[in-house]
């Protein structure tokens, strides 16, 4: 068992007049590790949550395993959502929340935990509303990691952590991902960390989807040019620049848009190299106000 | 993957949880009861020129301290039980399953006390008989009212919590009259003086007053339900 599908087909999910989920159709593979992007507001949460049975979706279709989610005994048993600050048994200690999800997690792996516990300095004899709240997001990991569900969502867990403990929780992540393939998804408005664990990727803006791609293909709608300042602009007069970066003479200009075969030359030519583009650039293009 | 490991139905692990909860304060509330009870009697044994059976005020205590338990962990445990994988389904039955062994217990508990009491002093009166829950029927009806009393309060603080967390507080608190009236209509079916078998002209005996009540238990159970089984759970704050 390598994870669960998750297809959603016009999903809509409004709040009074608020369209905070509008005609949202992606499909993510079972087993893959998907990135779900977005500005503030945008809808991550509520997709999220609405996959994970925690609201109902106002039209649309959604299926896990091809079952709606919504009160399903069997799906909502197999997704395990971490939401930031966590929903946890506040007024306990951490050894007796991690005895109650062992209790209601059909996968959860109880040594593996203990180890988290460990990597990430939490005492088990601590109540969560006694810790920081990177701390307390060190523990939603903790849960998430341990749980072992076959559907797995971080929605911005990671945020709240400082920089050692975030790459340390990449690392766990993928180290247990490999060792227990399941489907994972990802949401964060912070790209720049995290985009290299991604196989998939979903853009949502104000509700919609605005890219729902392949990680790479997403990459490749745009170039980083590096070189001689001179050079460079030279070669993007007349491109879209997402962005440029001045190193002395030396200068790094990202734009959007594929690269023709004779601009590729003249780059070789010119001792011009050209890169992938970070996703995070082309999510900062993709979902800022003048794009729109 | 981990191989899953065998699970009871979620809503029985749920019940074990709750009930935990439960029991864990219910022991400290009987003990403060059970020194209340020791305090006044020893009051009454110097200070105070008289003596009487007082363990059956419990019952006002033994109502409305589950009854906001049951407020409590609606409130905290419903985002935690769902967004643990367990549906609403096994929330509202463990929750339900929990107030019909907790209110029992309650009855049990304040039955035990008077009991005691009435060995130590048997000769101390009770005073103001009318206010006595199933006051005729002696201390079995004291049991059994109590355990109708607190299986009420406890369904209704769920009604209660459940509203505050779907509703709007202001709403929520002027639909305090419908959500709290379970607990007034049963108070009043297993008061003494039946007063309102008498209004209606209905019978007053006391298996009318426990199948009544039993009624009501039922309806707001039936709210319960039909406000949790598609509730929206809230983002975290």
């Amino acid at each position: 068992m390598t994870g669960l599908g998750i297809t959603a087909h016009h999903l809509a999910v409004h709040f009074k007049d608020t369209r905070a989920l509008d005609e949202v159709s992606i499909q993510i593979e079972p087993g893959s590790i998907h990135g779900l992007l977005g500005r503030n507001g945008s809808g991550k949460t509520t997709l999220l949550s609405t996959i994970a049975g925690l609201r109902r979706p106002t039209s649309g279709s959604l299926l896990v395993d091809g079952e709606d989610p919504f009160e399903s005994e069997r799906i909502m048993g197999e997704i395990c959502l971490i939401r930031e600050g966590g929903d946890v048994l506040t007024d306990e200690q951490i050894r007796i929340n991690l005895k109650y999800f062992a209790n209601v997690r059909r996968y959860w792996d109880a040594d593996y935990a203990e180890e988290l516990l460990e990597a990430f300095e939490l005492s088990p004899r601590k109540r969560p509303d006694k810790l920081s709240r990177g701390q307390r997001s060190a523990l939603g990991v903790v849960i998430g990691l341990a749980s072992r569900a076959p559907v797995t969502f971080f929605d911005e867990v990671h945020l709240g952590m400082d920089a050692p403990s975030r790459y340390r929780f990449y690392d766990l992540l993928l180290a247990d991902y490999v060792e227990h393939p399941r489907t994972i998804v990802l949401s964060s408005h912070l790209i720049s960390e995290i985009e290299q664990l991604f196989a998939t990727v979903t853009i949502l803006d104000r509700g919609r989807v605005l890219i729902h791609d392949d990680a790479e293909e997403l990459r490749s709608r745009g170039a980083a040019l590096i070189g001689p300042a001179s050079a460079v602009r030279d070669l993007v007069s007349g491109l879209h620049v997402l962005s440029t970066q001045s190193l002395g003479p030396t200068e790094k200009v990202t734009v959007f848009g594929g690269l023709d075969a004779d601009l590729r030359h003249r780059a070789r030519t010119a001792d011009v190299e050209i890169g992938p583009v970070s996703m995070q650039d082309l999510f900062v293009h993709l979902t800022s106000g003048e794009e729109r | 993957m981990t191989t899953p490991t065998t699970h009871r139905p979620t809503w029985l692990t749920a019940t074990k949880t709750l009930i935990q909860a439960h029991l864990r304060l219910a022991v400290w509330f009987w003990a403060v009861l059970a020194l209340i009870l020791v305090g006044a009697h020893v009051l009454m044994s110097g200070v105070i020129p008289t003596r009487v059976l007082i363990a059956q005020y419990g019952t006002h205590g033994s109502t409305w301290f589950p009854f906001t338990l049951a407020i409590i962990f609606v409130l905290a445990y419903l985002p935690v039980h769902v967004t643990s994988g367990m549906t609403r389904r096994s929330f509202i039955r463990a929750n339900l399953a929990t107030a019909l062994l907790m209110g029992p217990a309650y009855g049990a508990g304040l039955f035990l006390l008077a009991a005691v009491e009435r060995t130590v002093f048997p000769e101390a009166p009770v005073p103001f008989d009318q206010q006595q829950v199933f006051g005729s029927s002696g201390l079995w009806g004291l049991l059994v009212g109590q355990a109708l009393l607190s299986t009420t309060g406890i369904v209704c603080g769920l009604l209660v919590g459940i509203a505050y967390y779907r509703l709007h507080a202001l709403l929520a608190t002027l639909l305090l009259i419908p959500t709290v009236g379970p607990v007034l209509v049963v108070v009043a079916l297993t008061a003494s003086d039946a007063p309102i078998q008498q209004w209606l002209g209905l019978p007053t005996g006391t298996g009318w007053a426990v199948g009544a009540a039993a009624v009501v238990i039922a309806l707001a159970a039936l709210a319960f339900h039909l406000i949790t089984r598609t509730i929206p759970i809230k983002a975290v704050e």
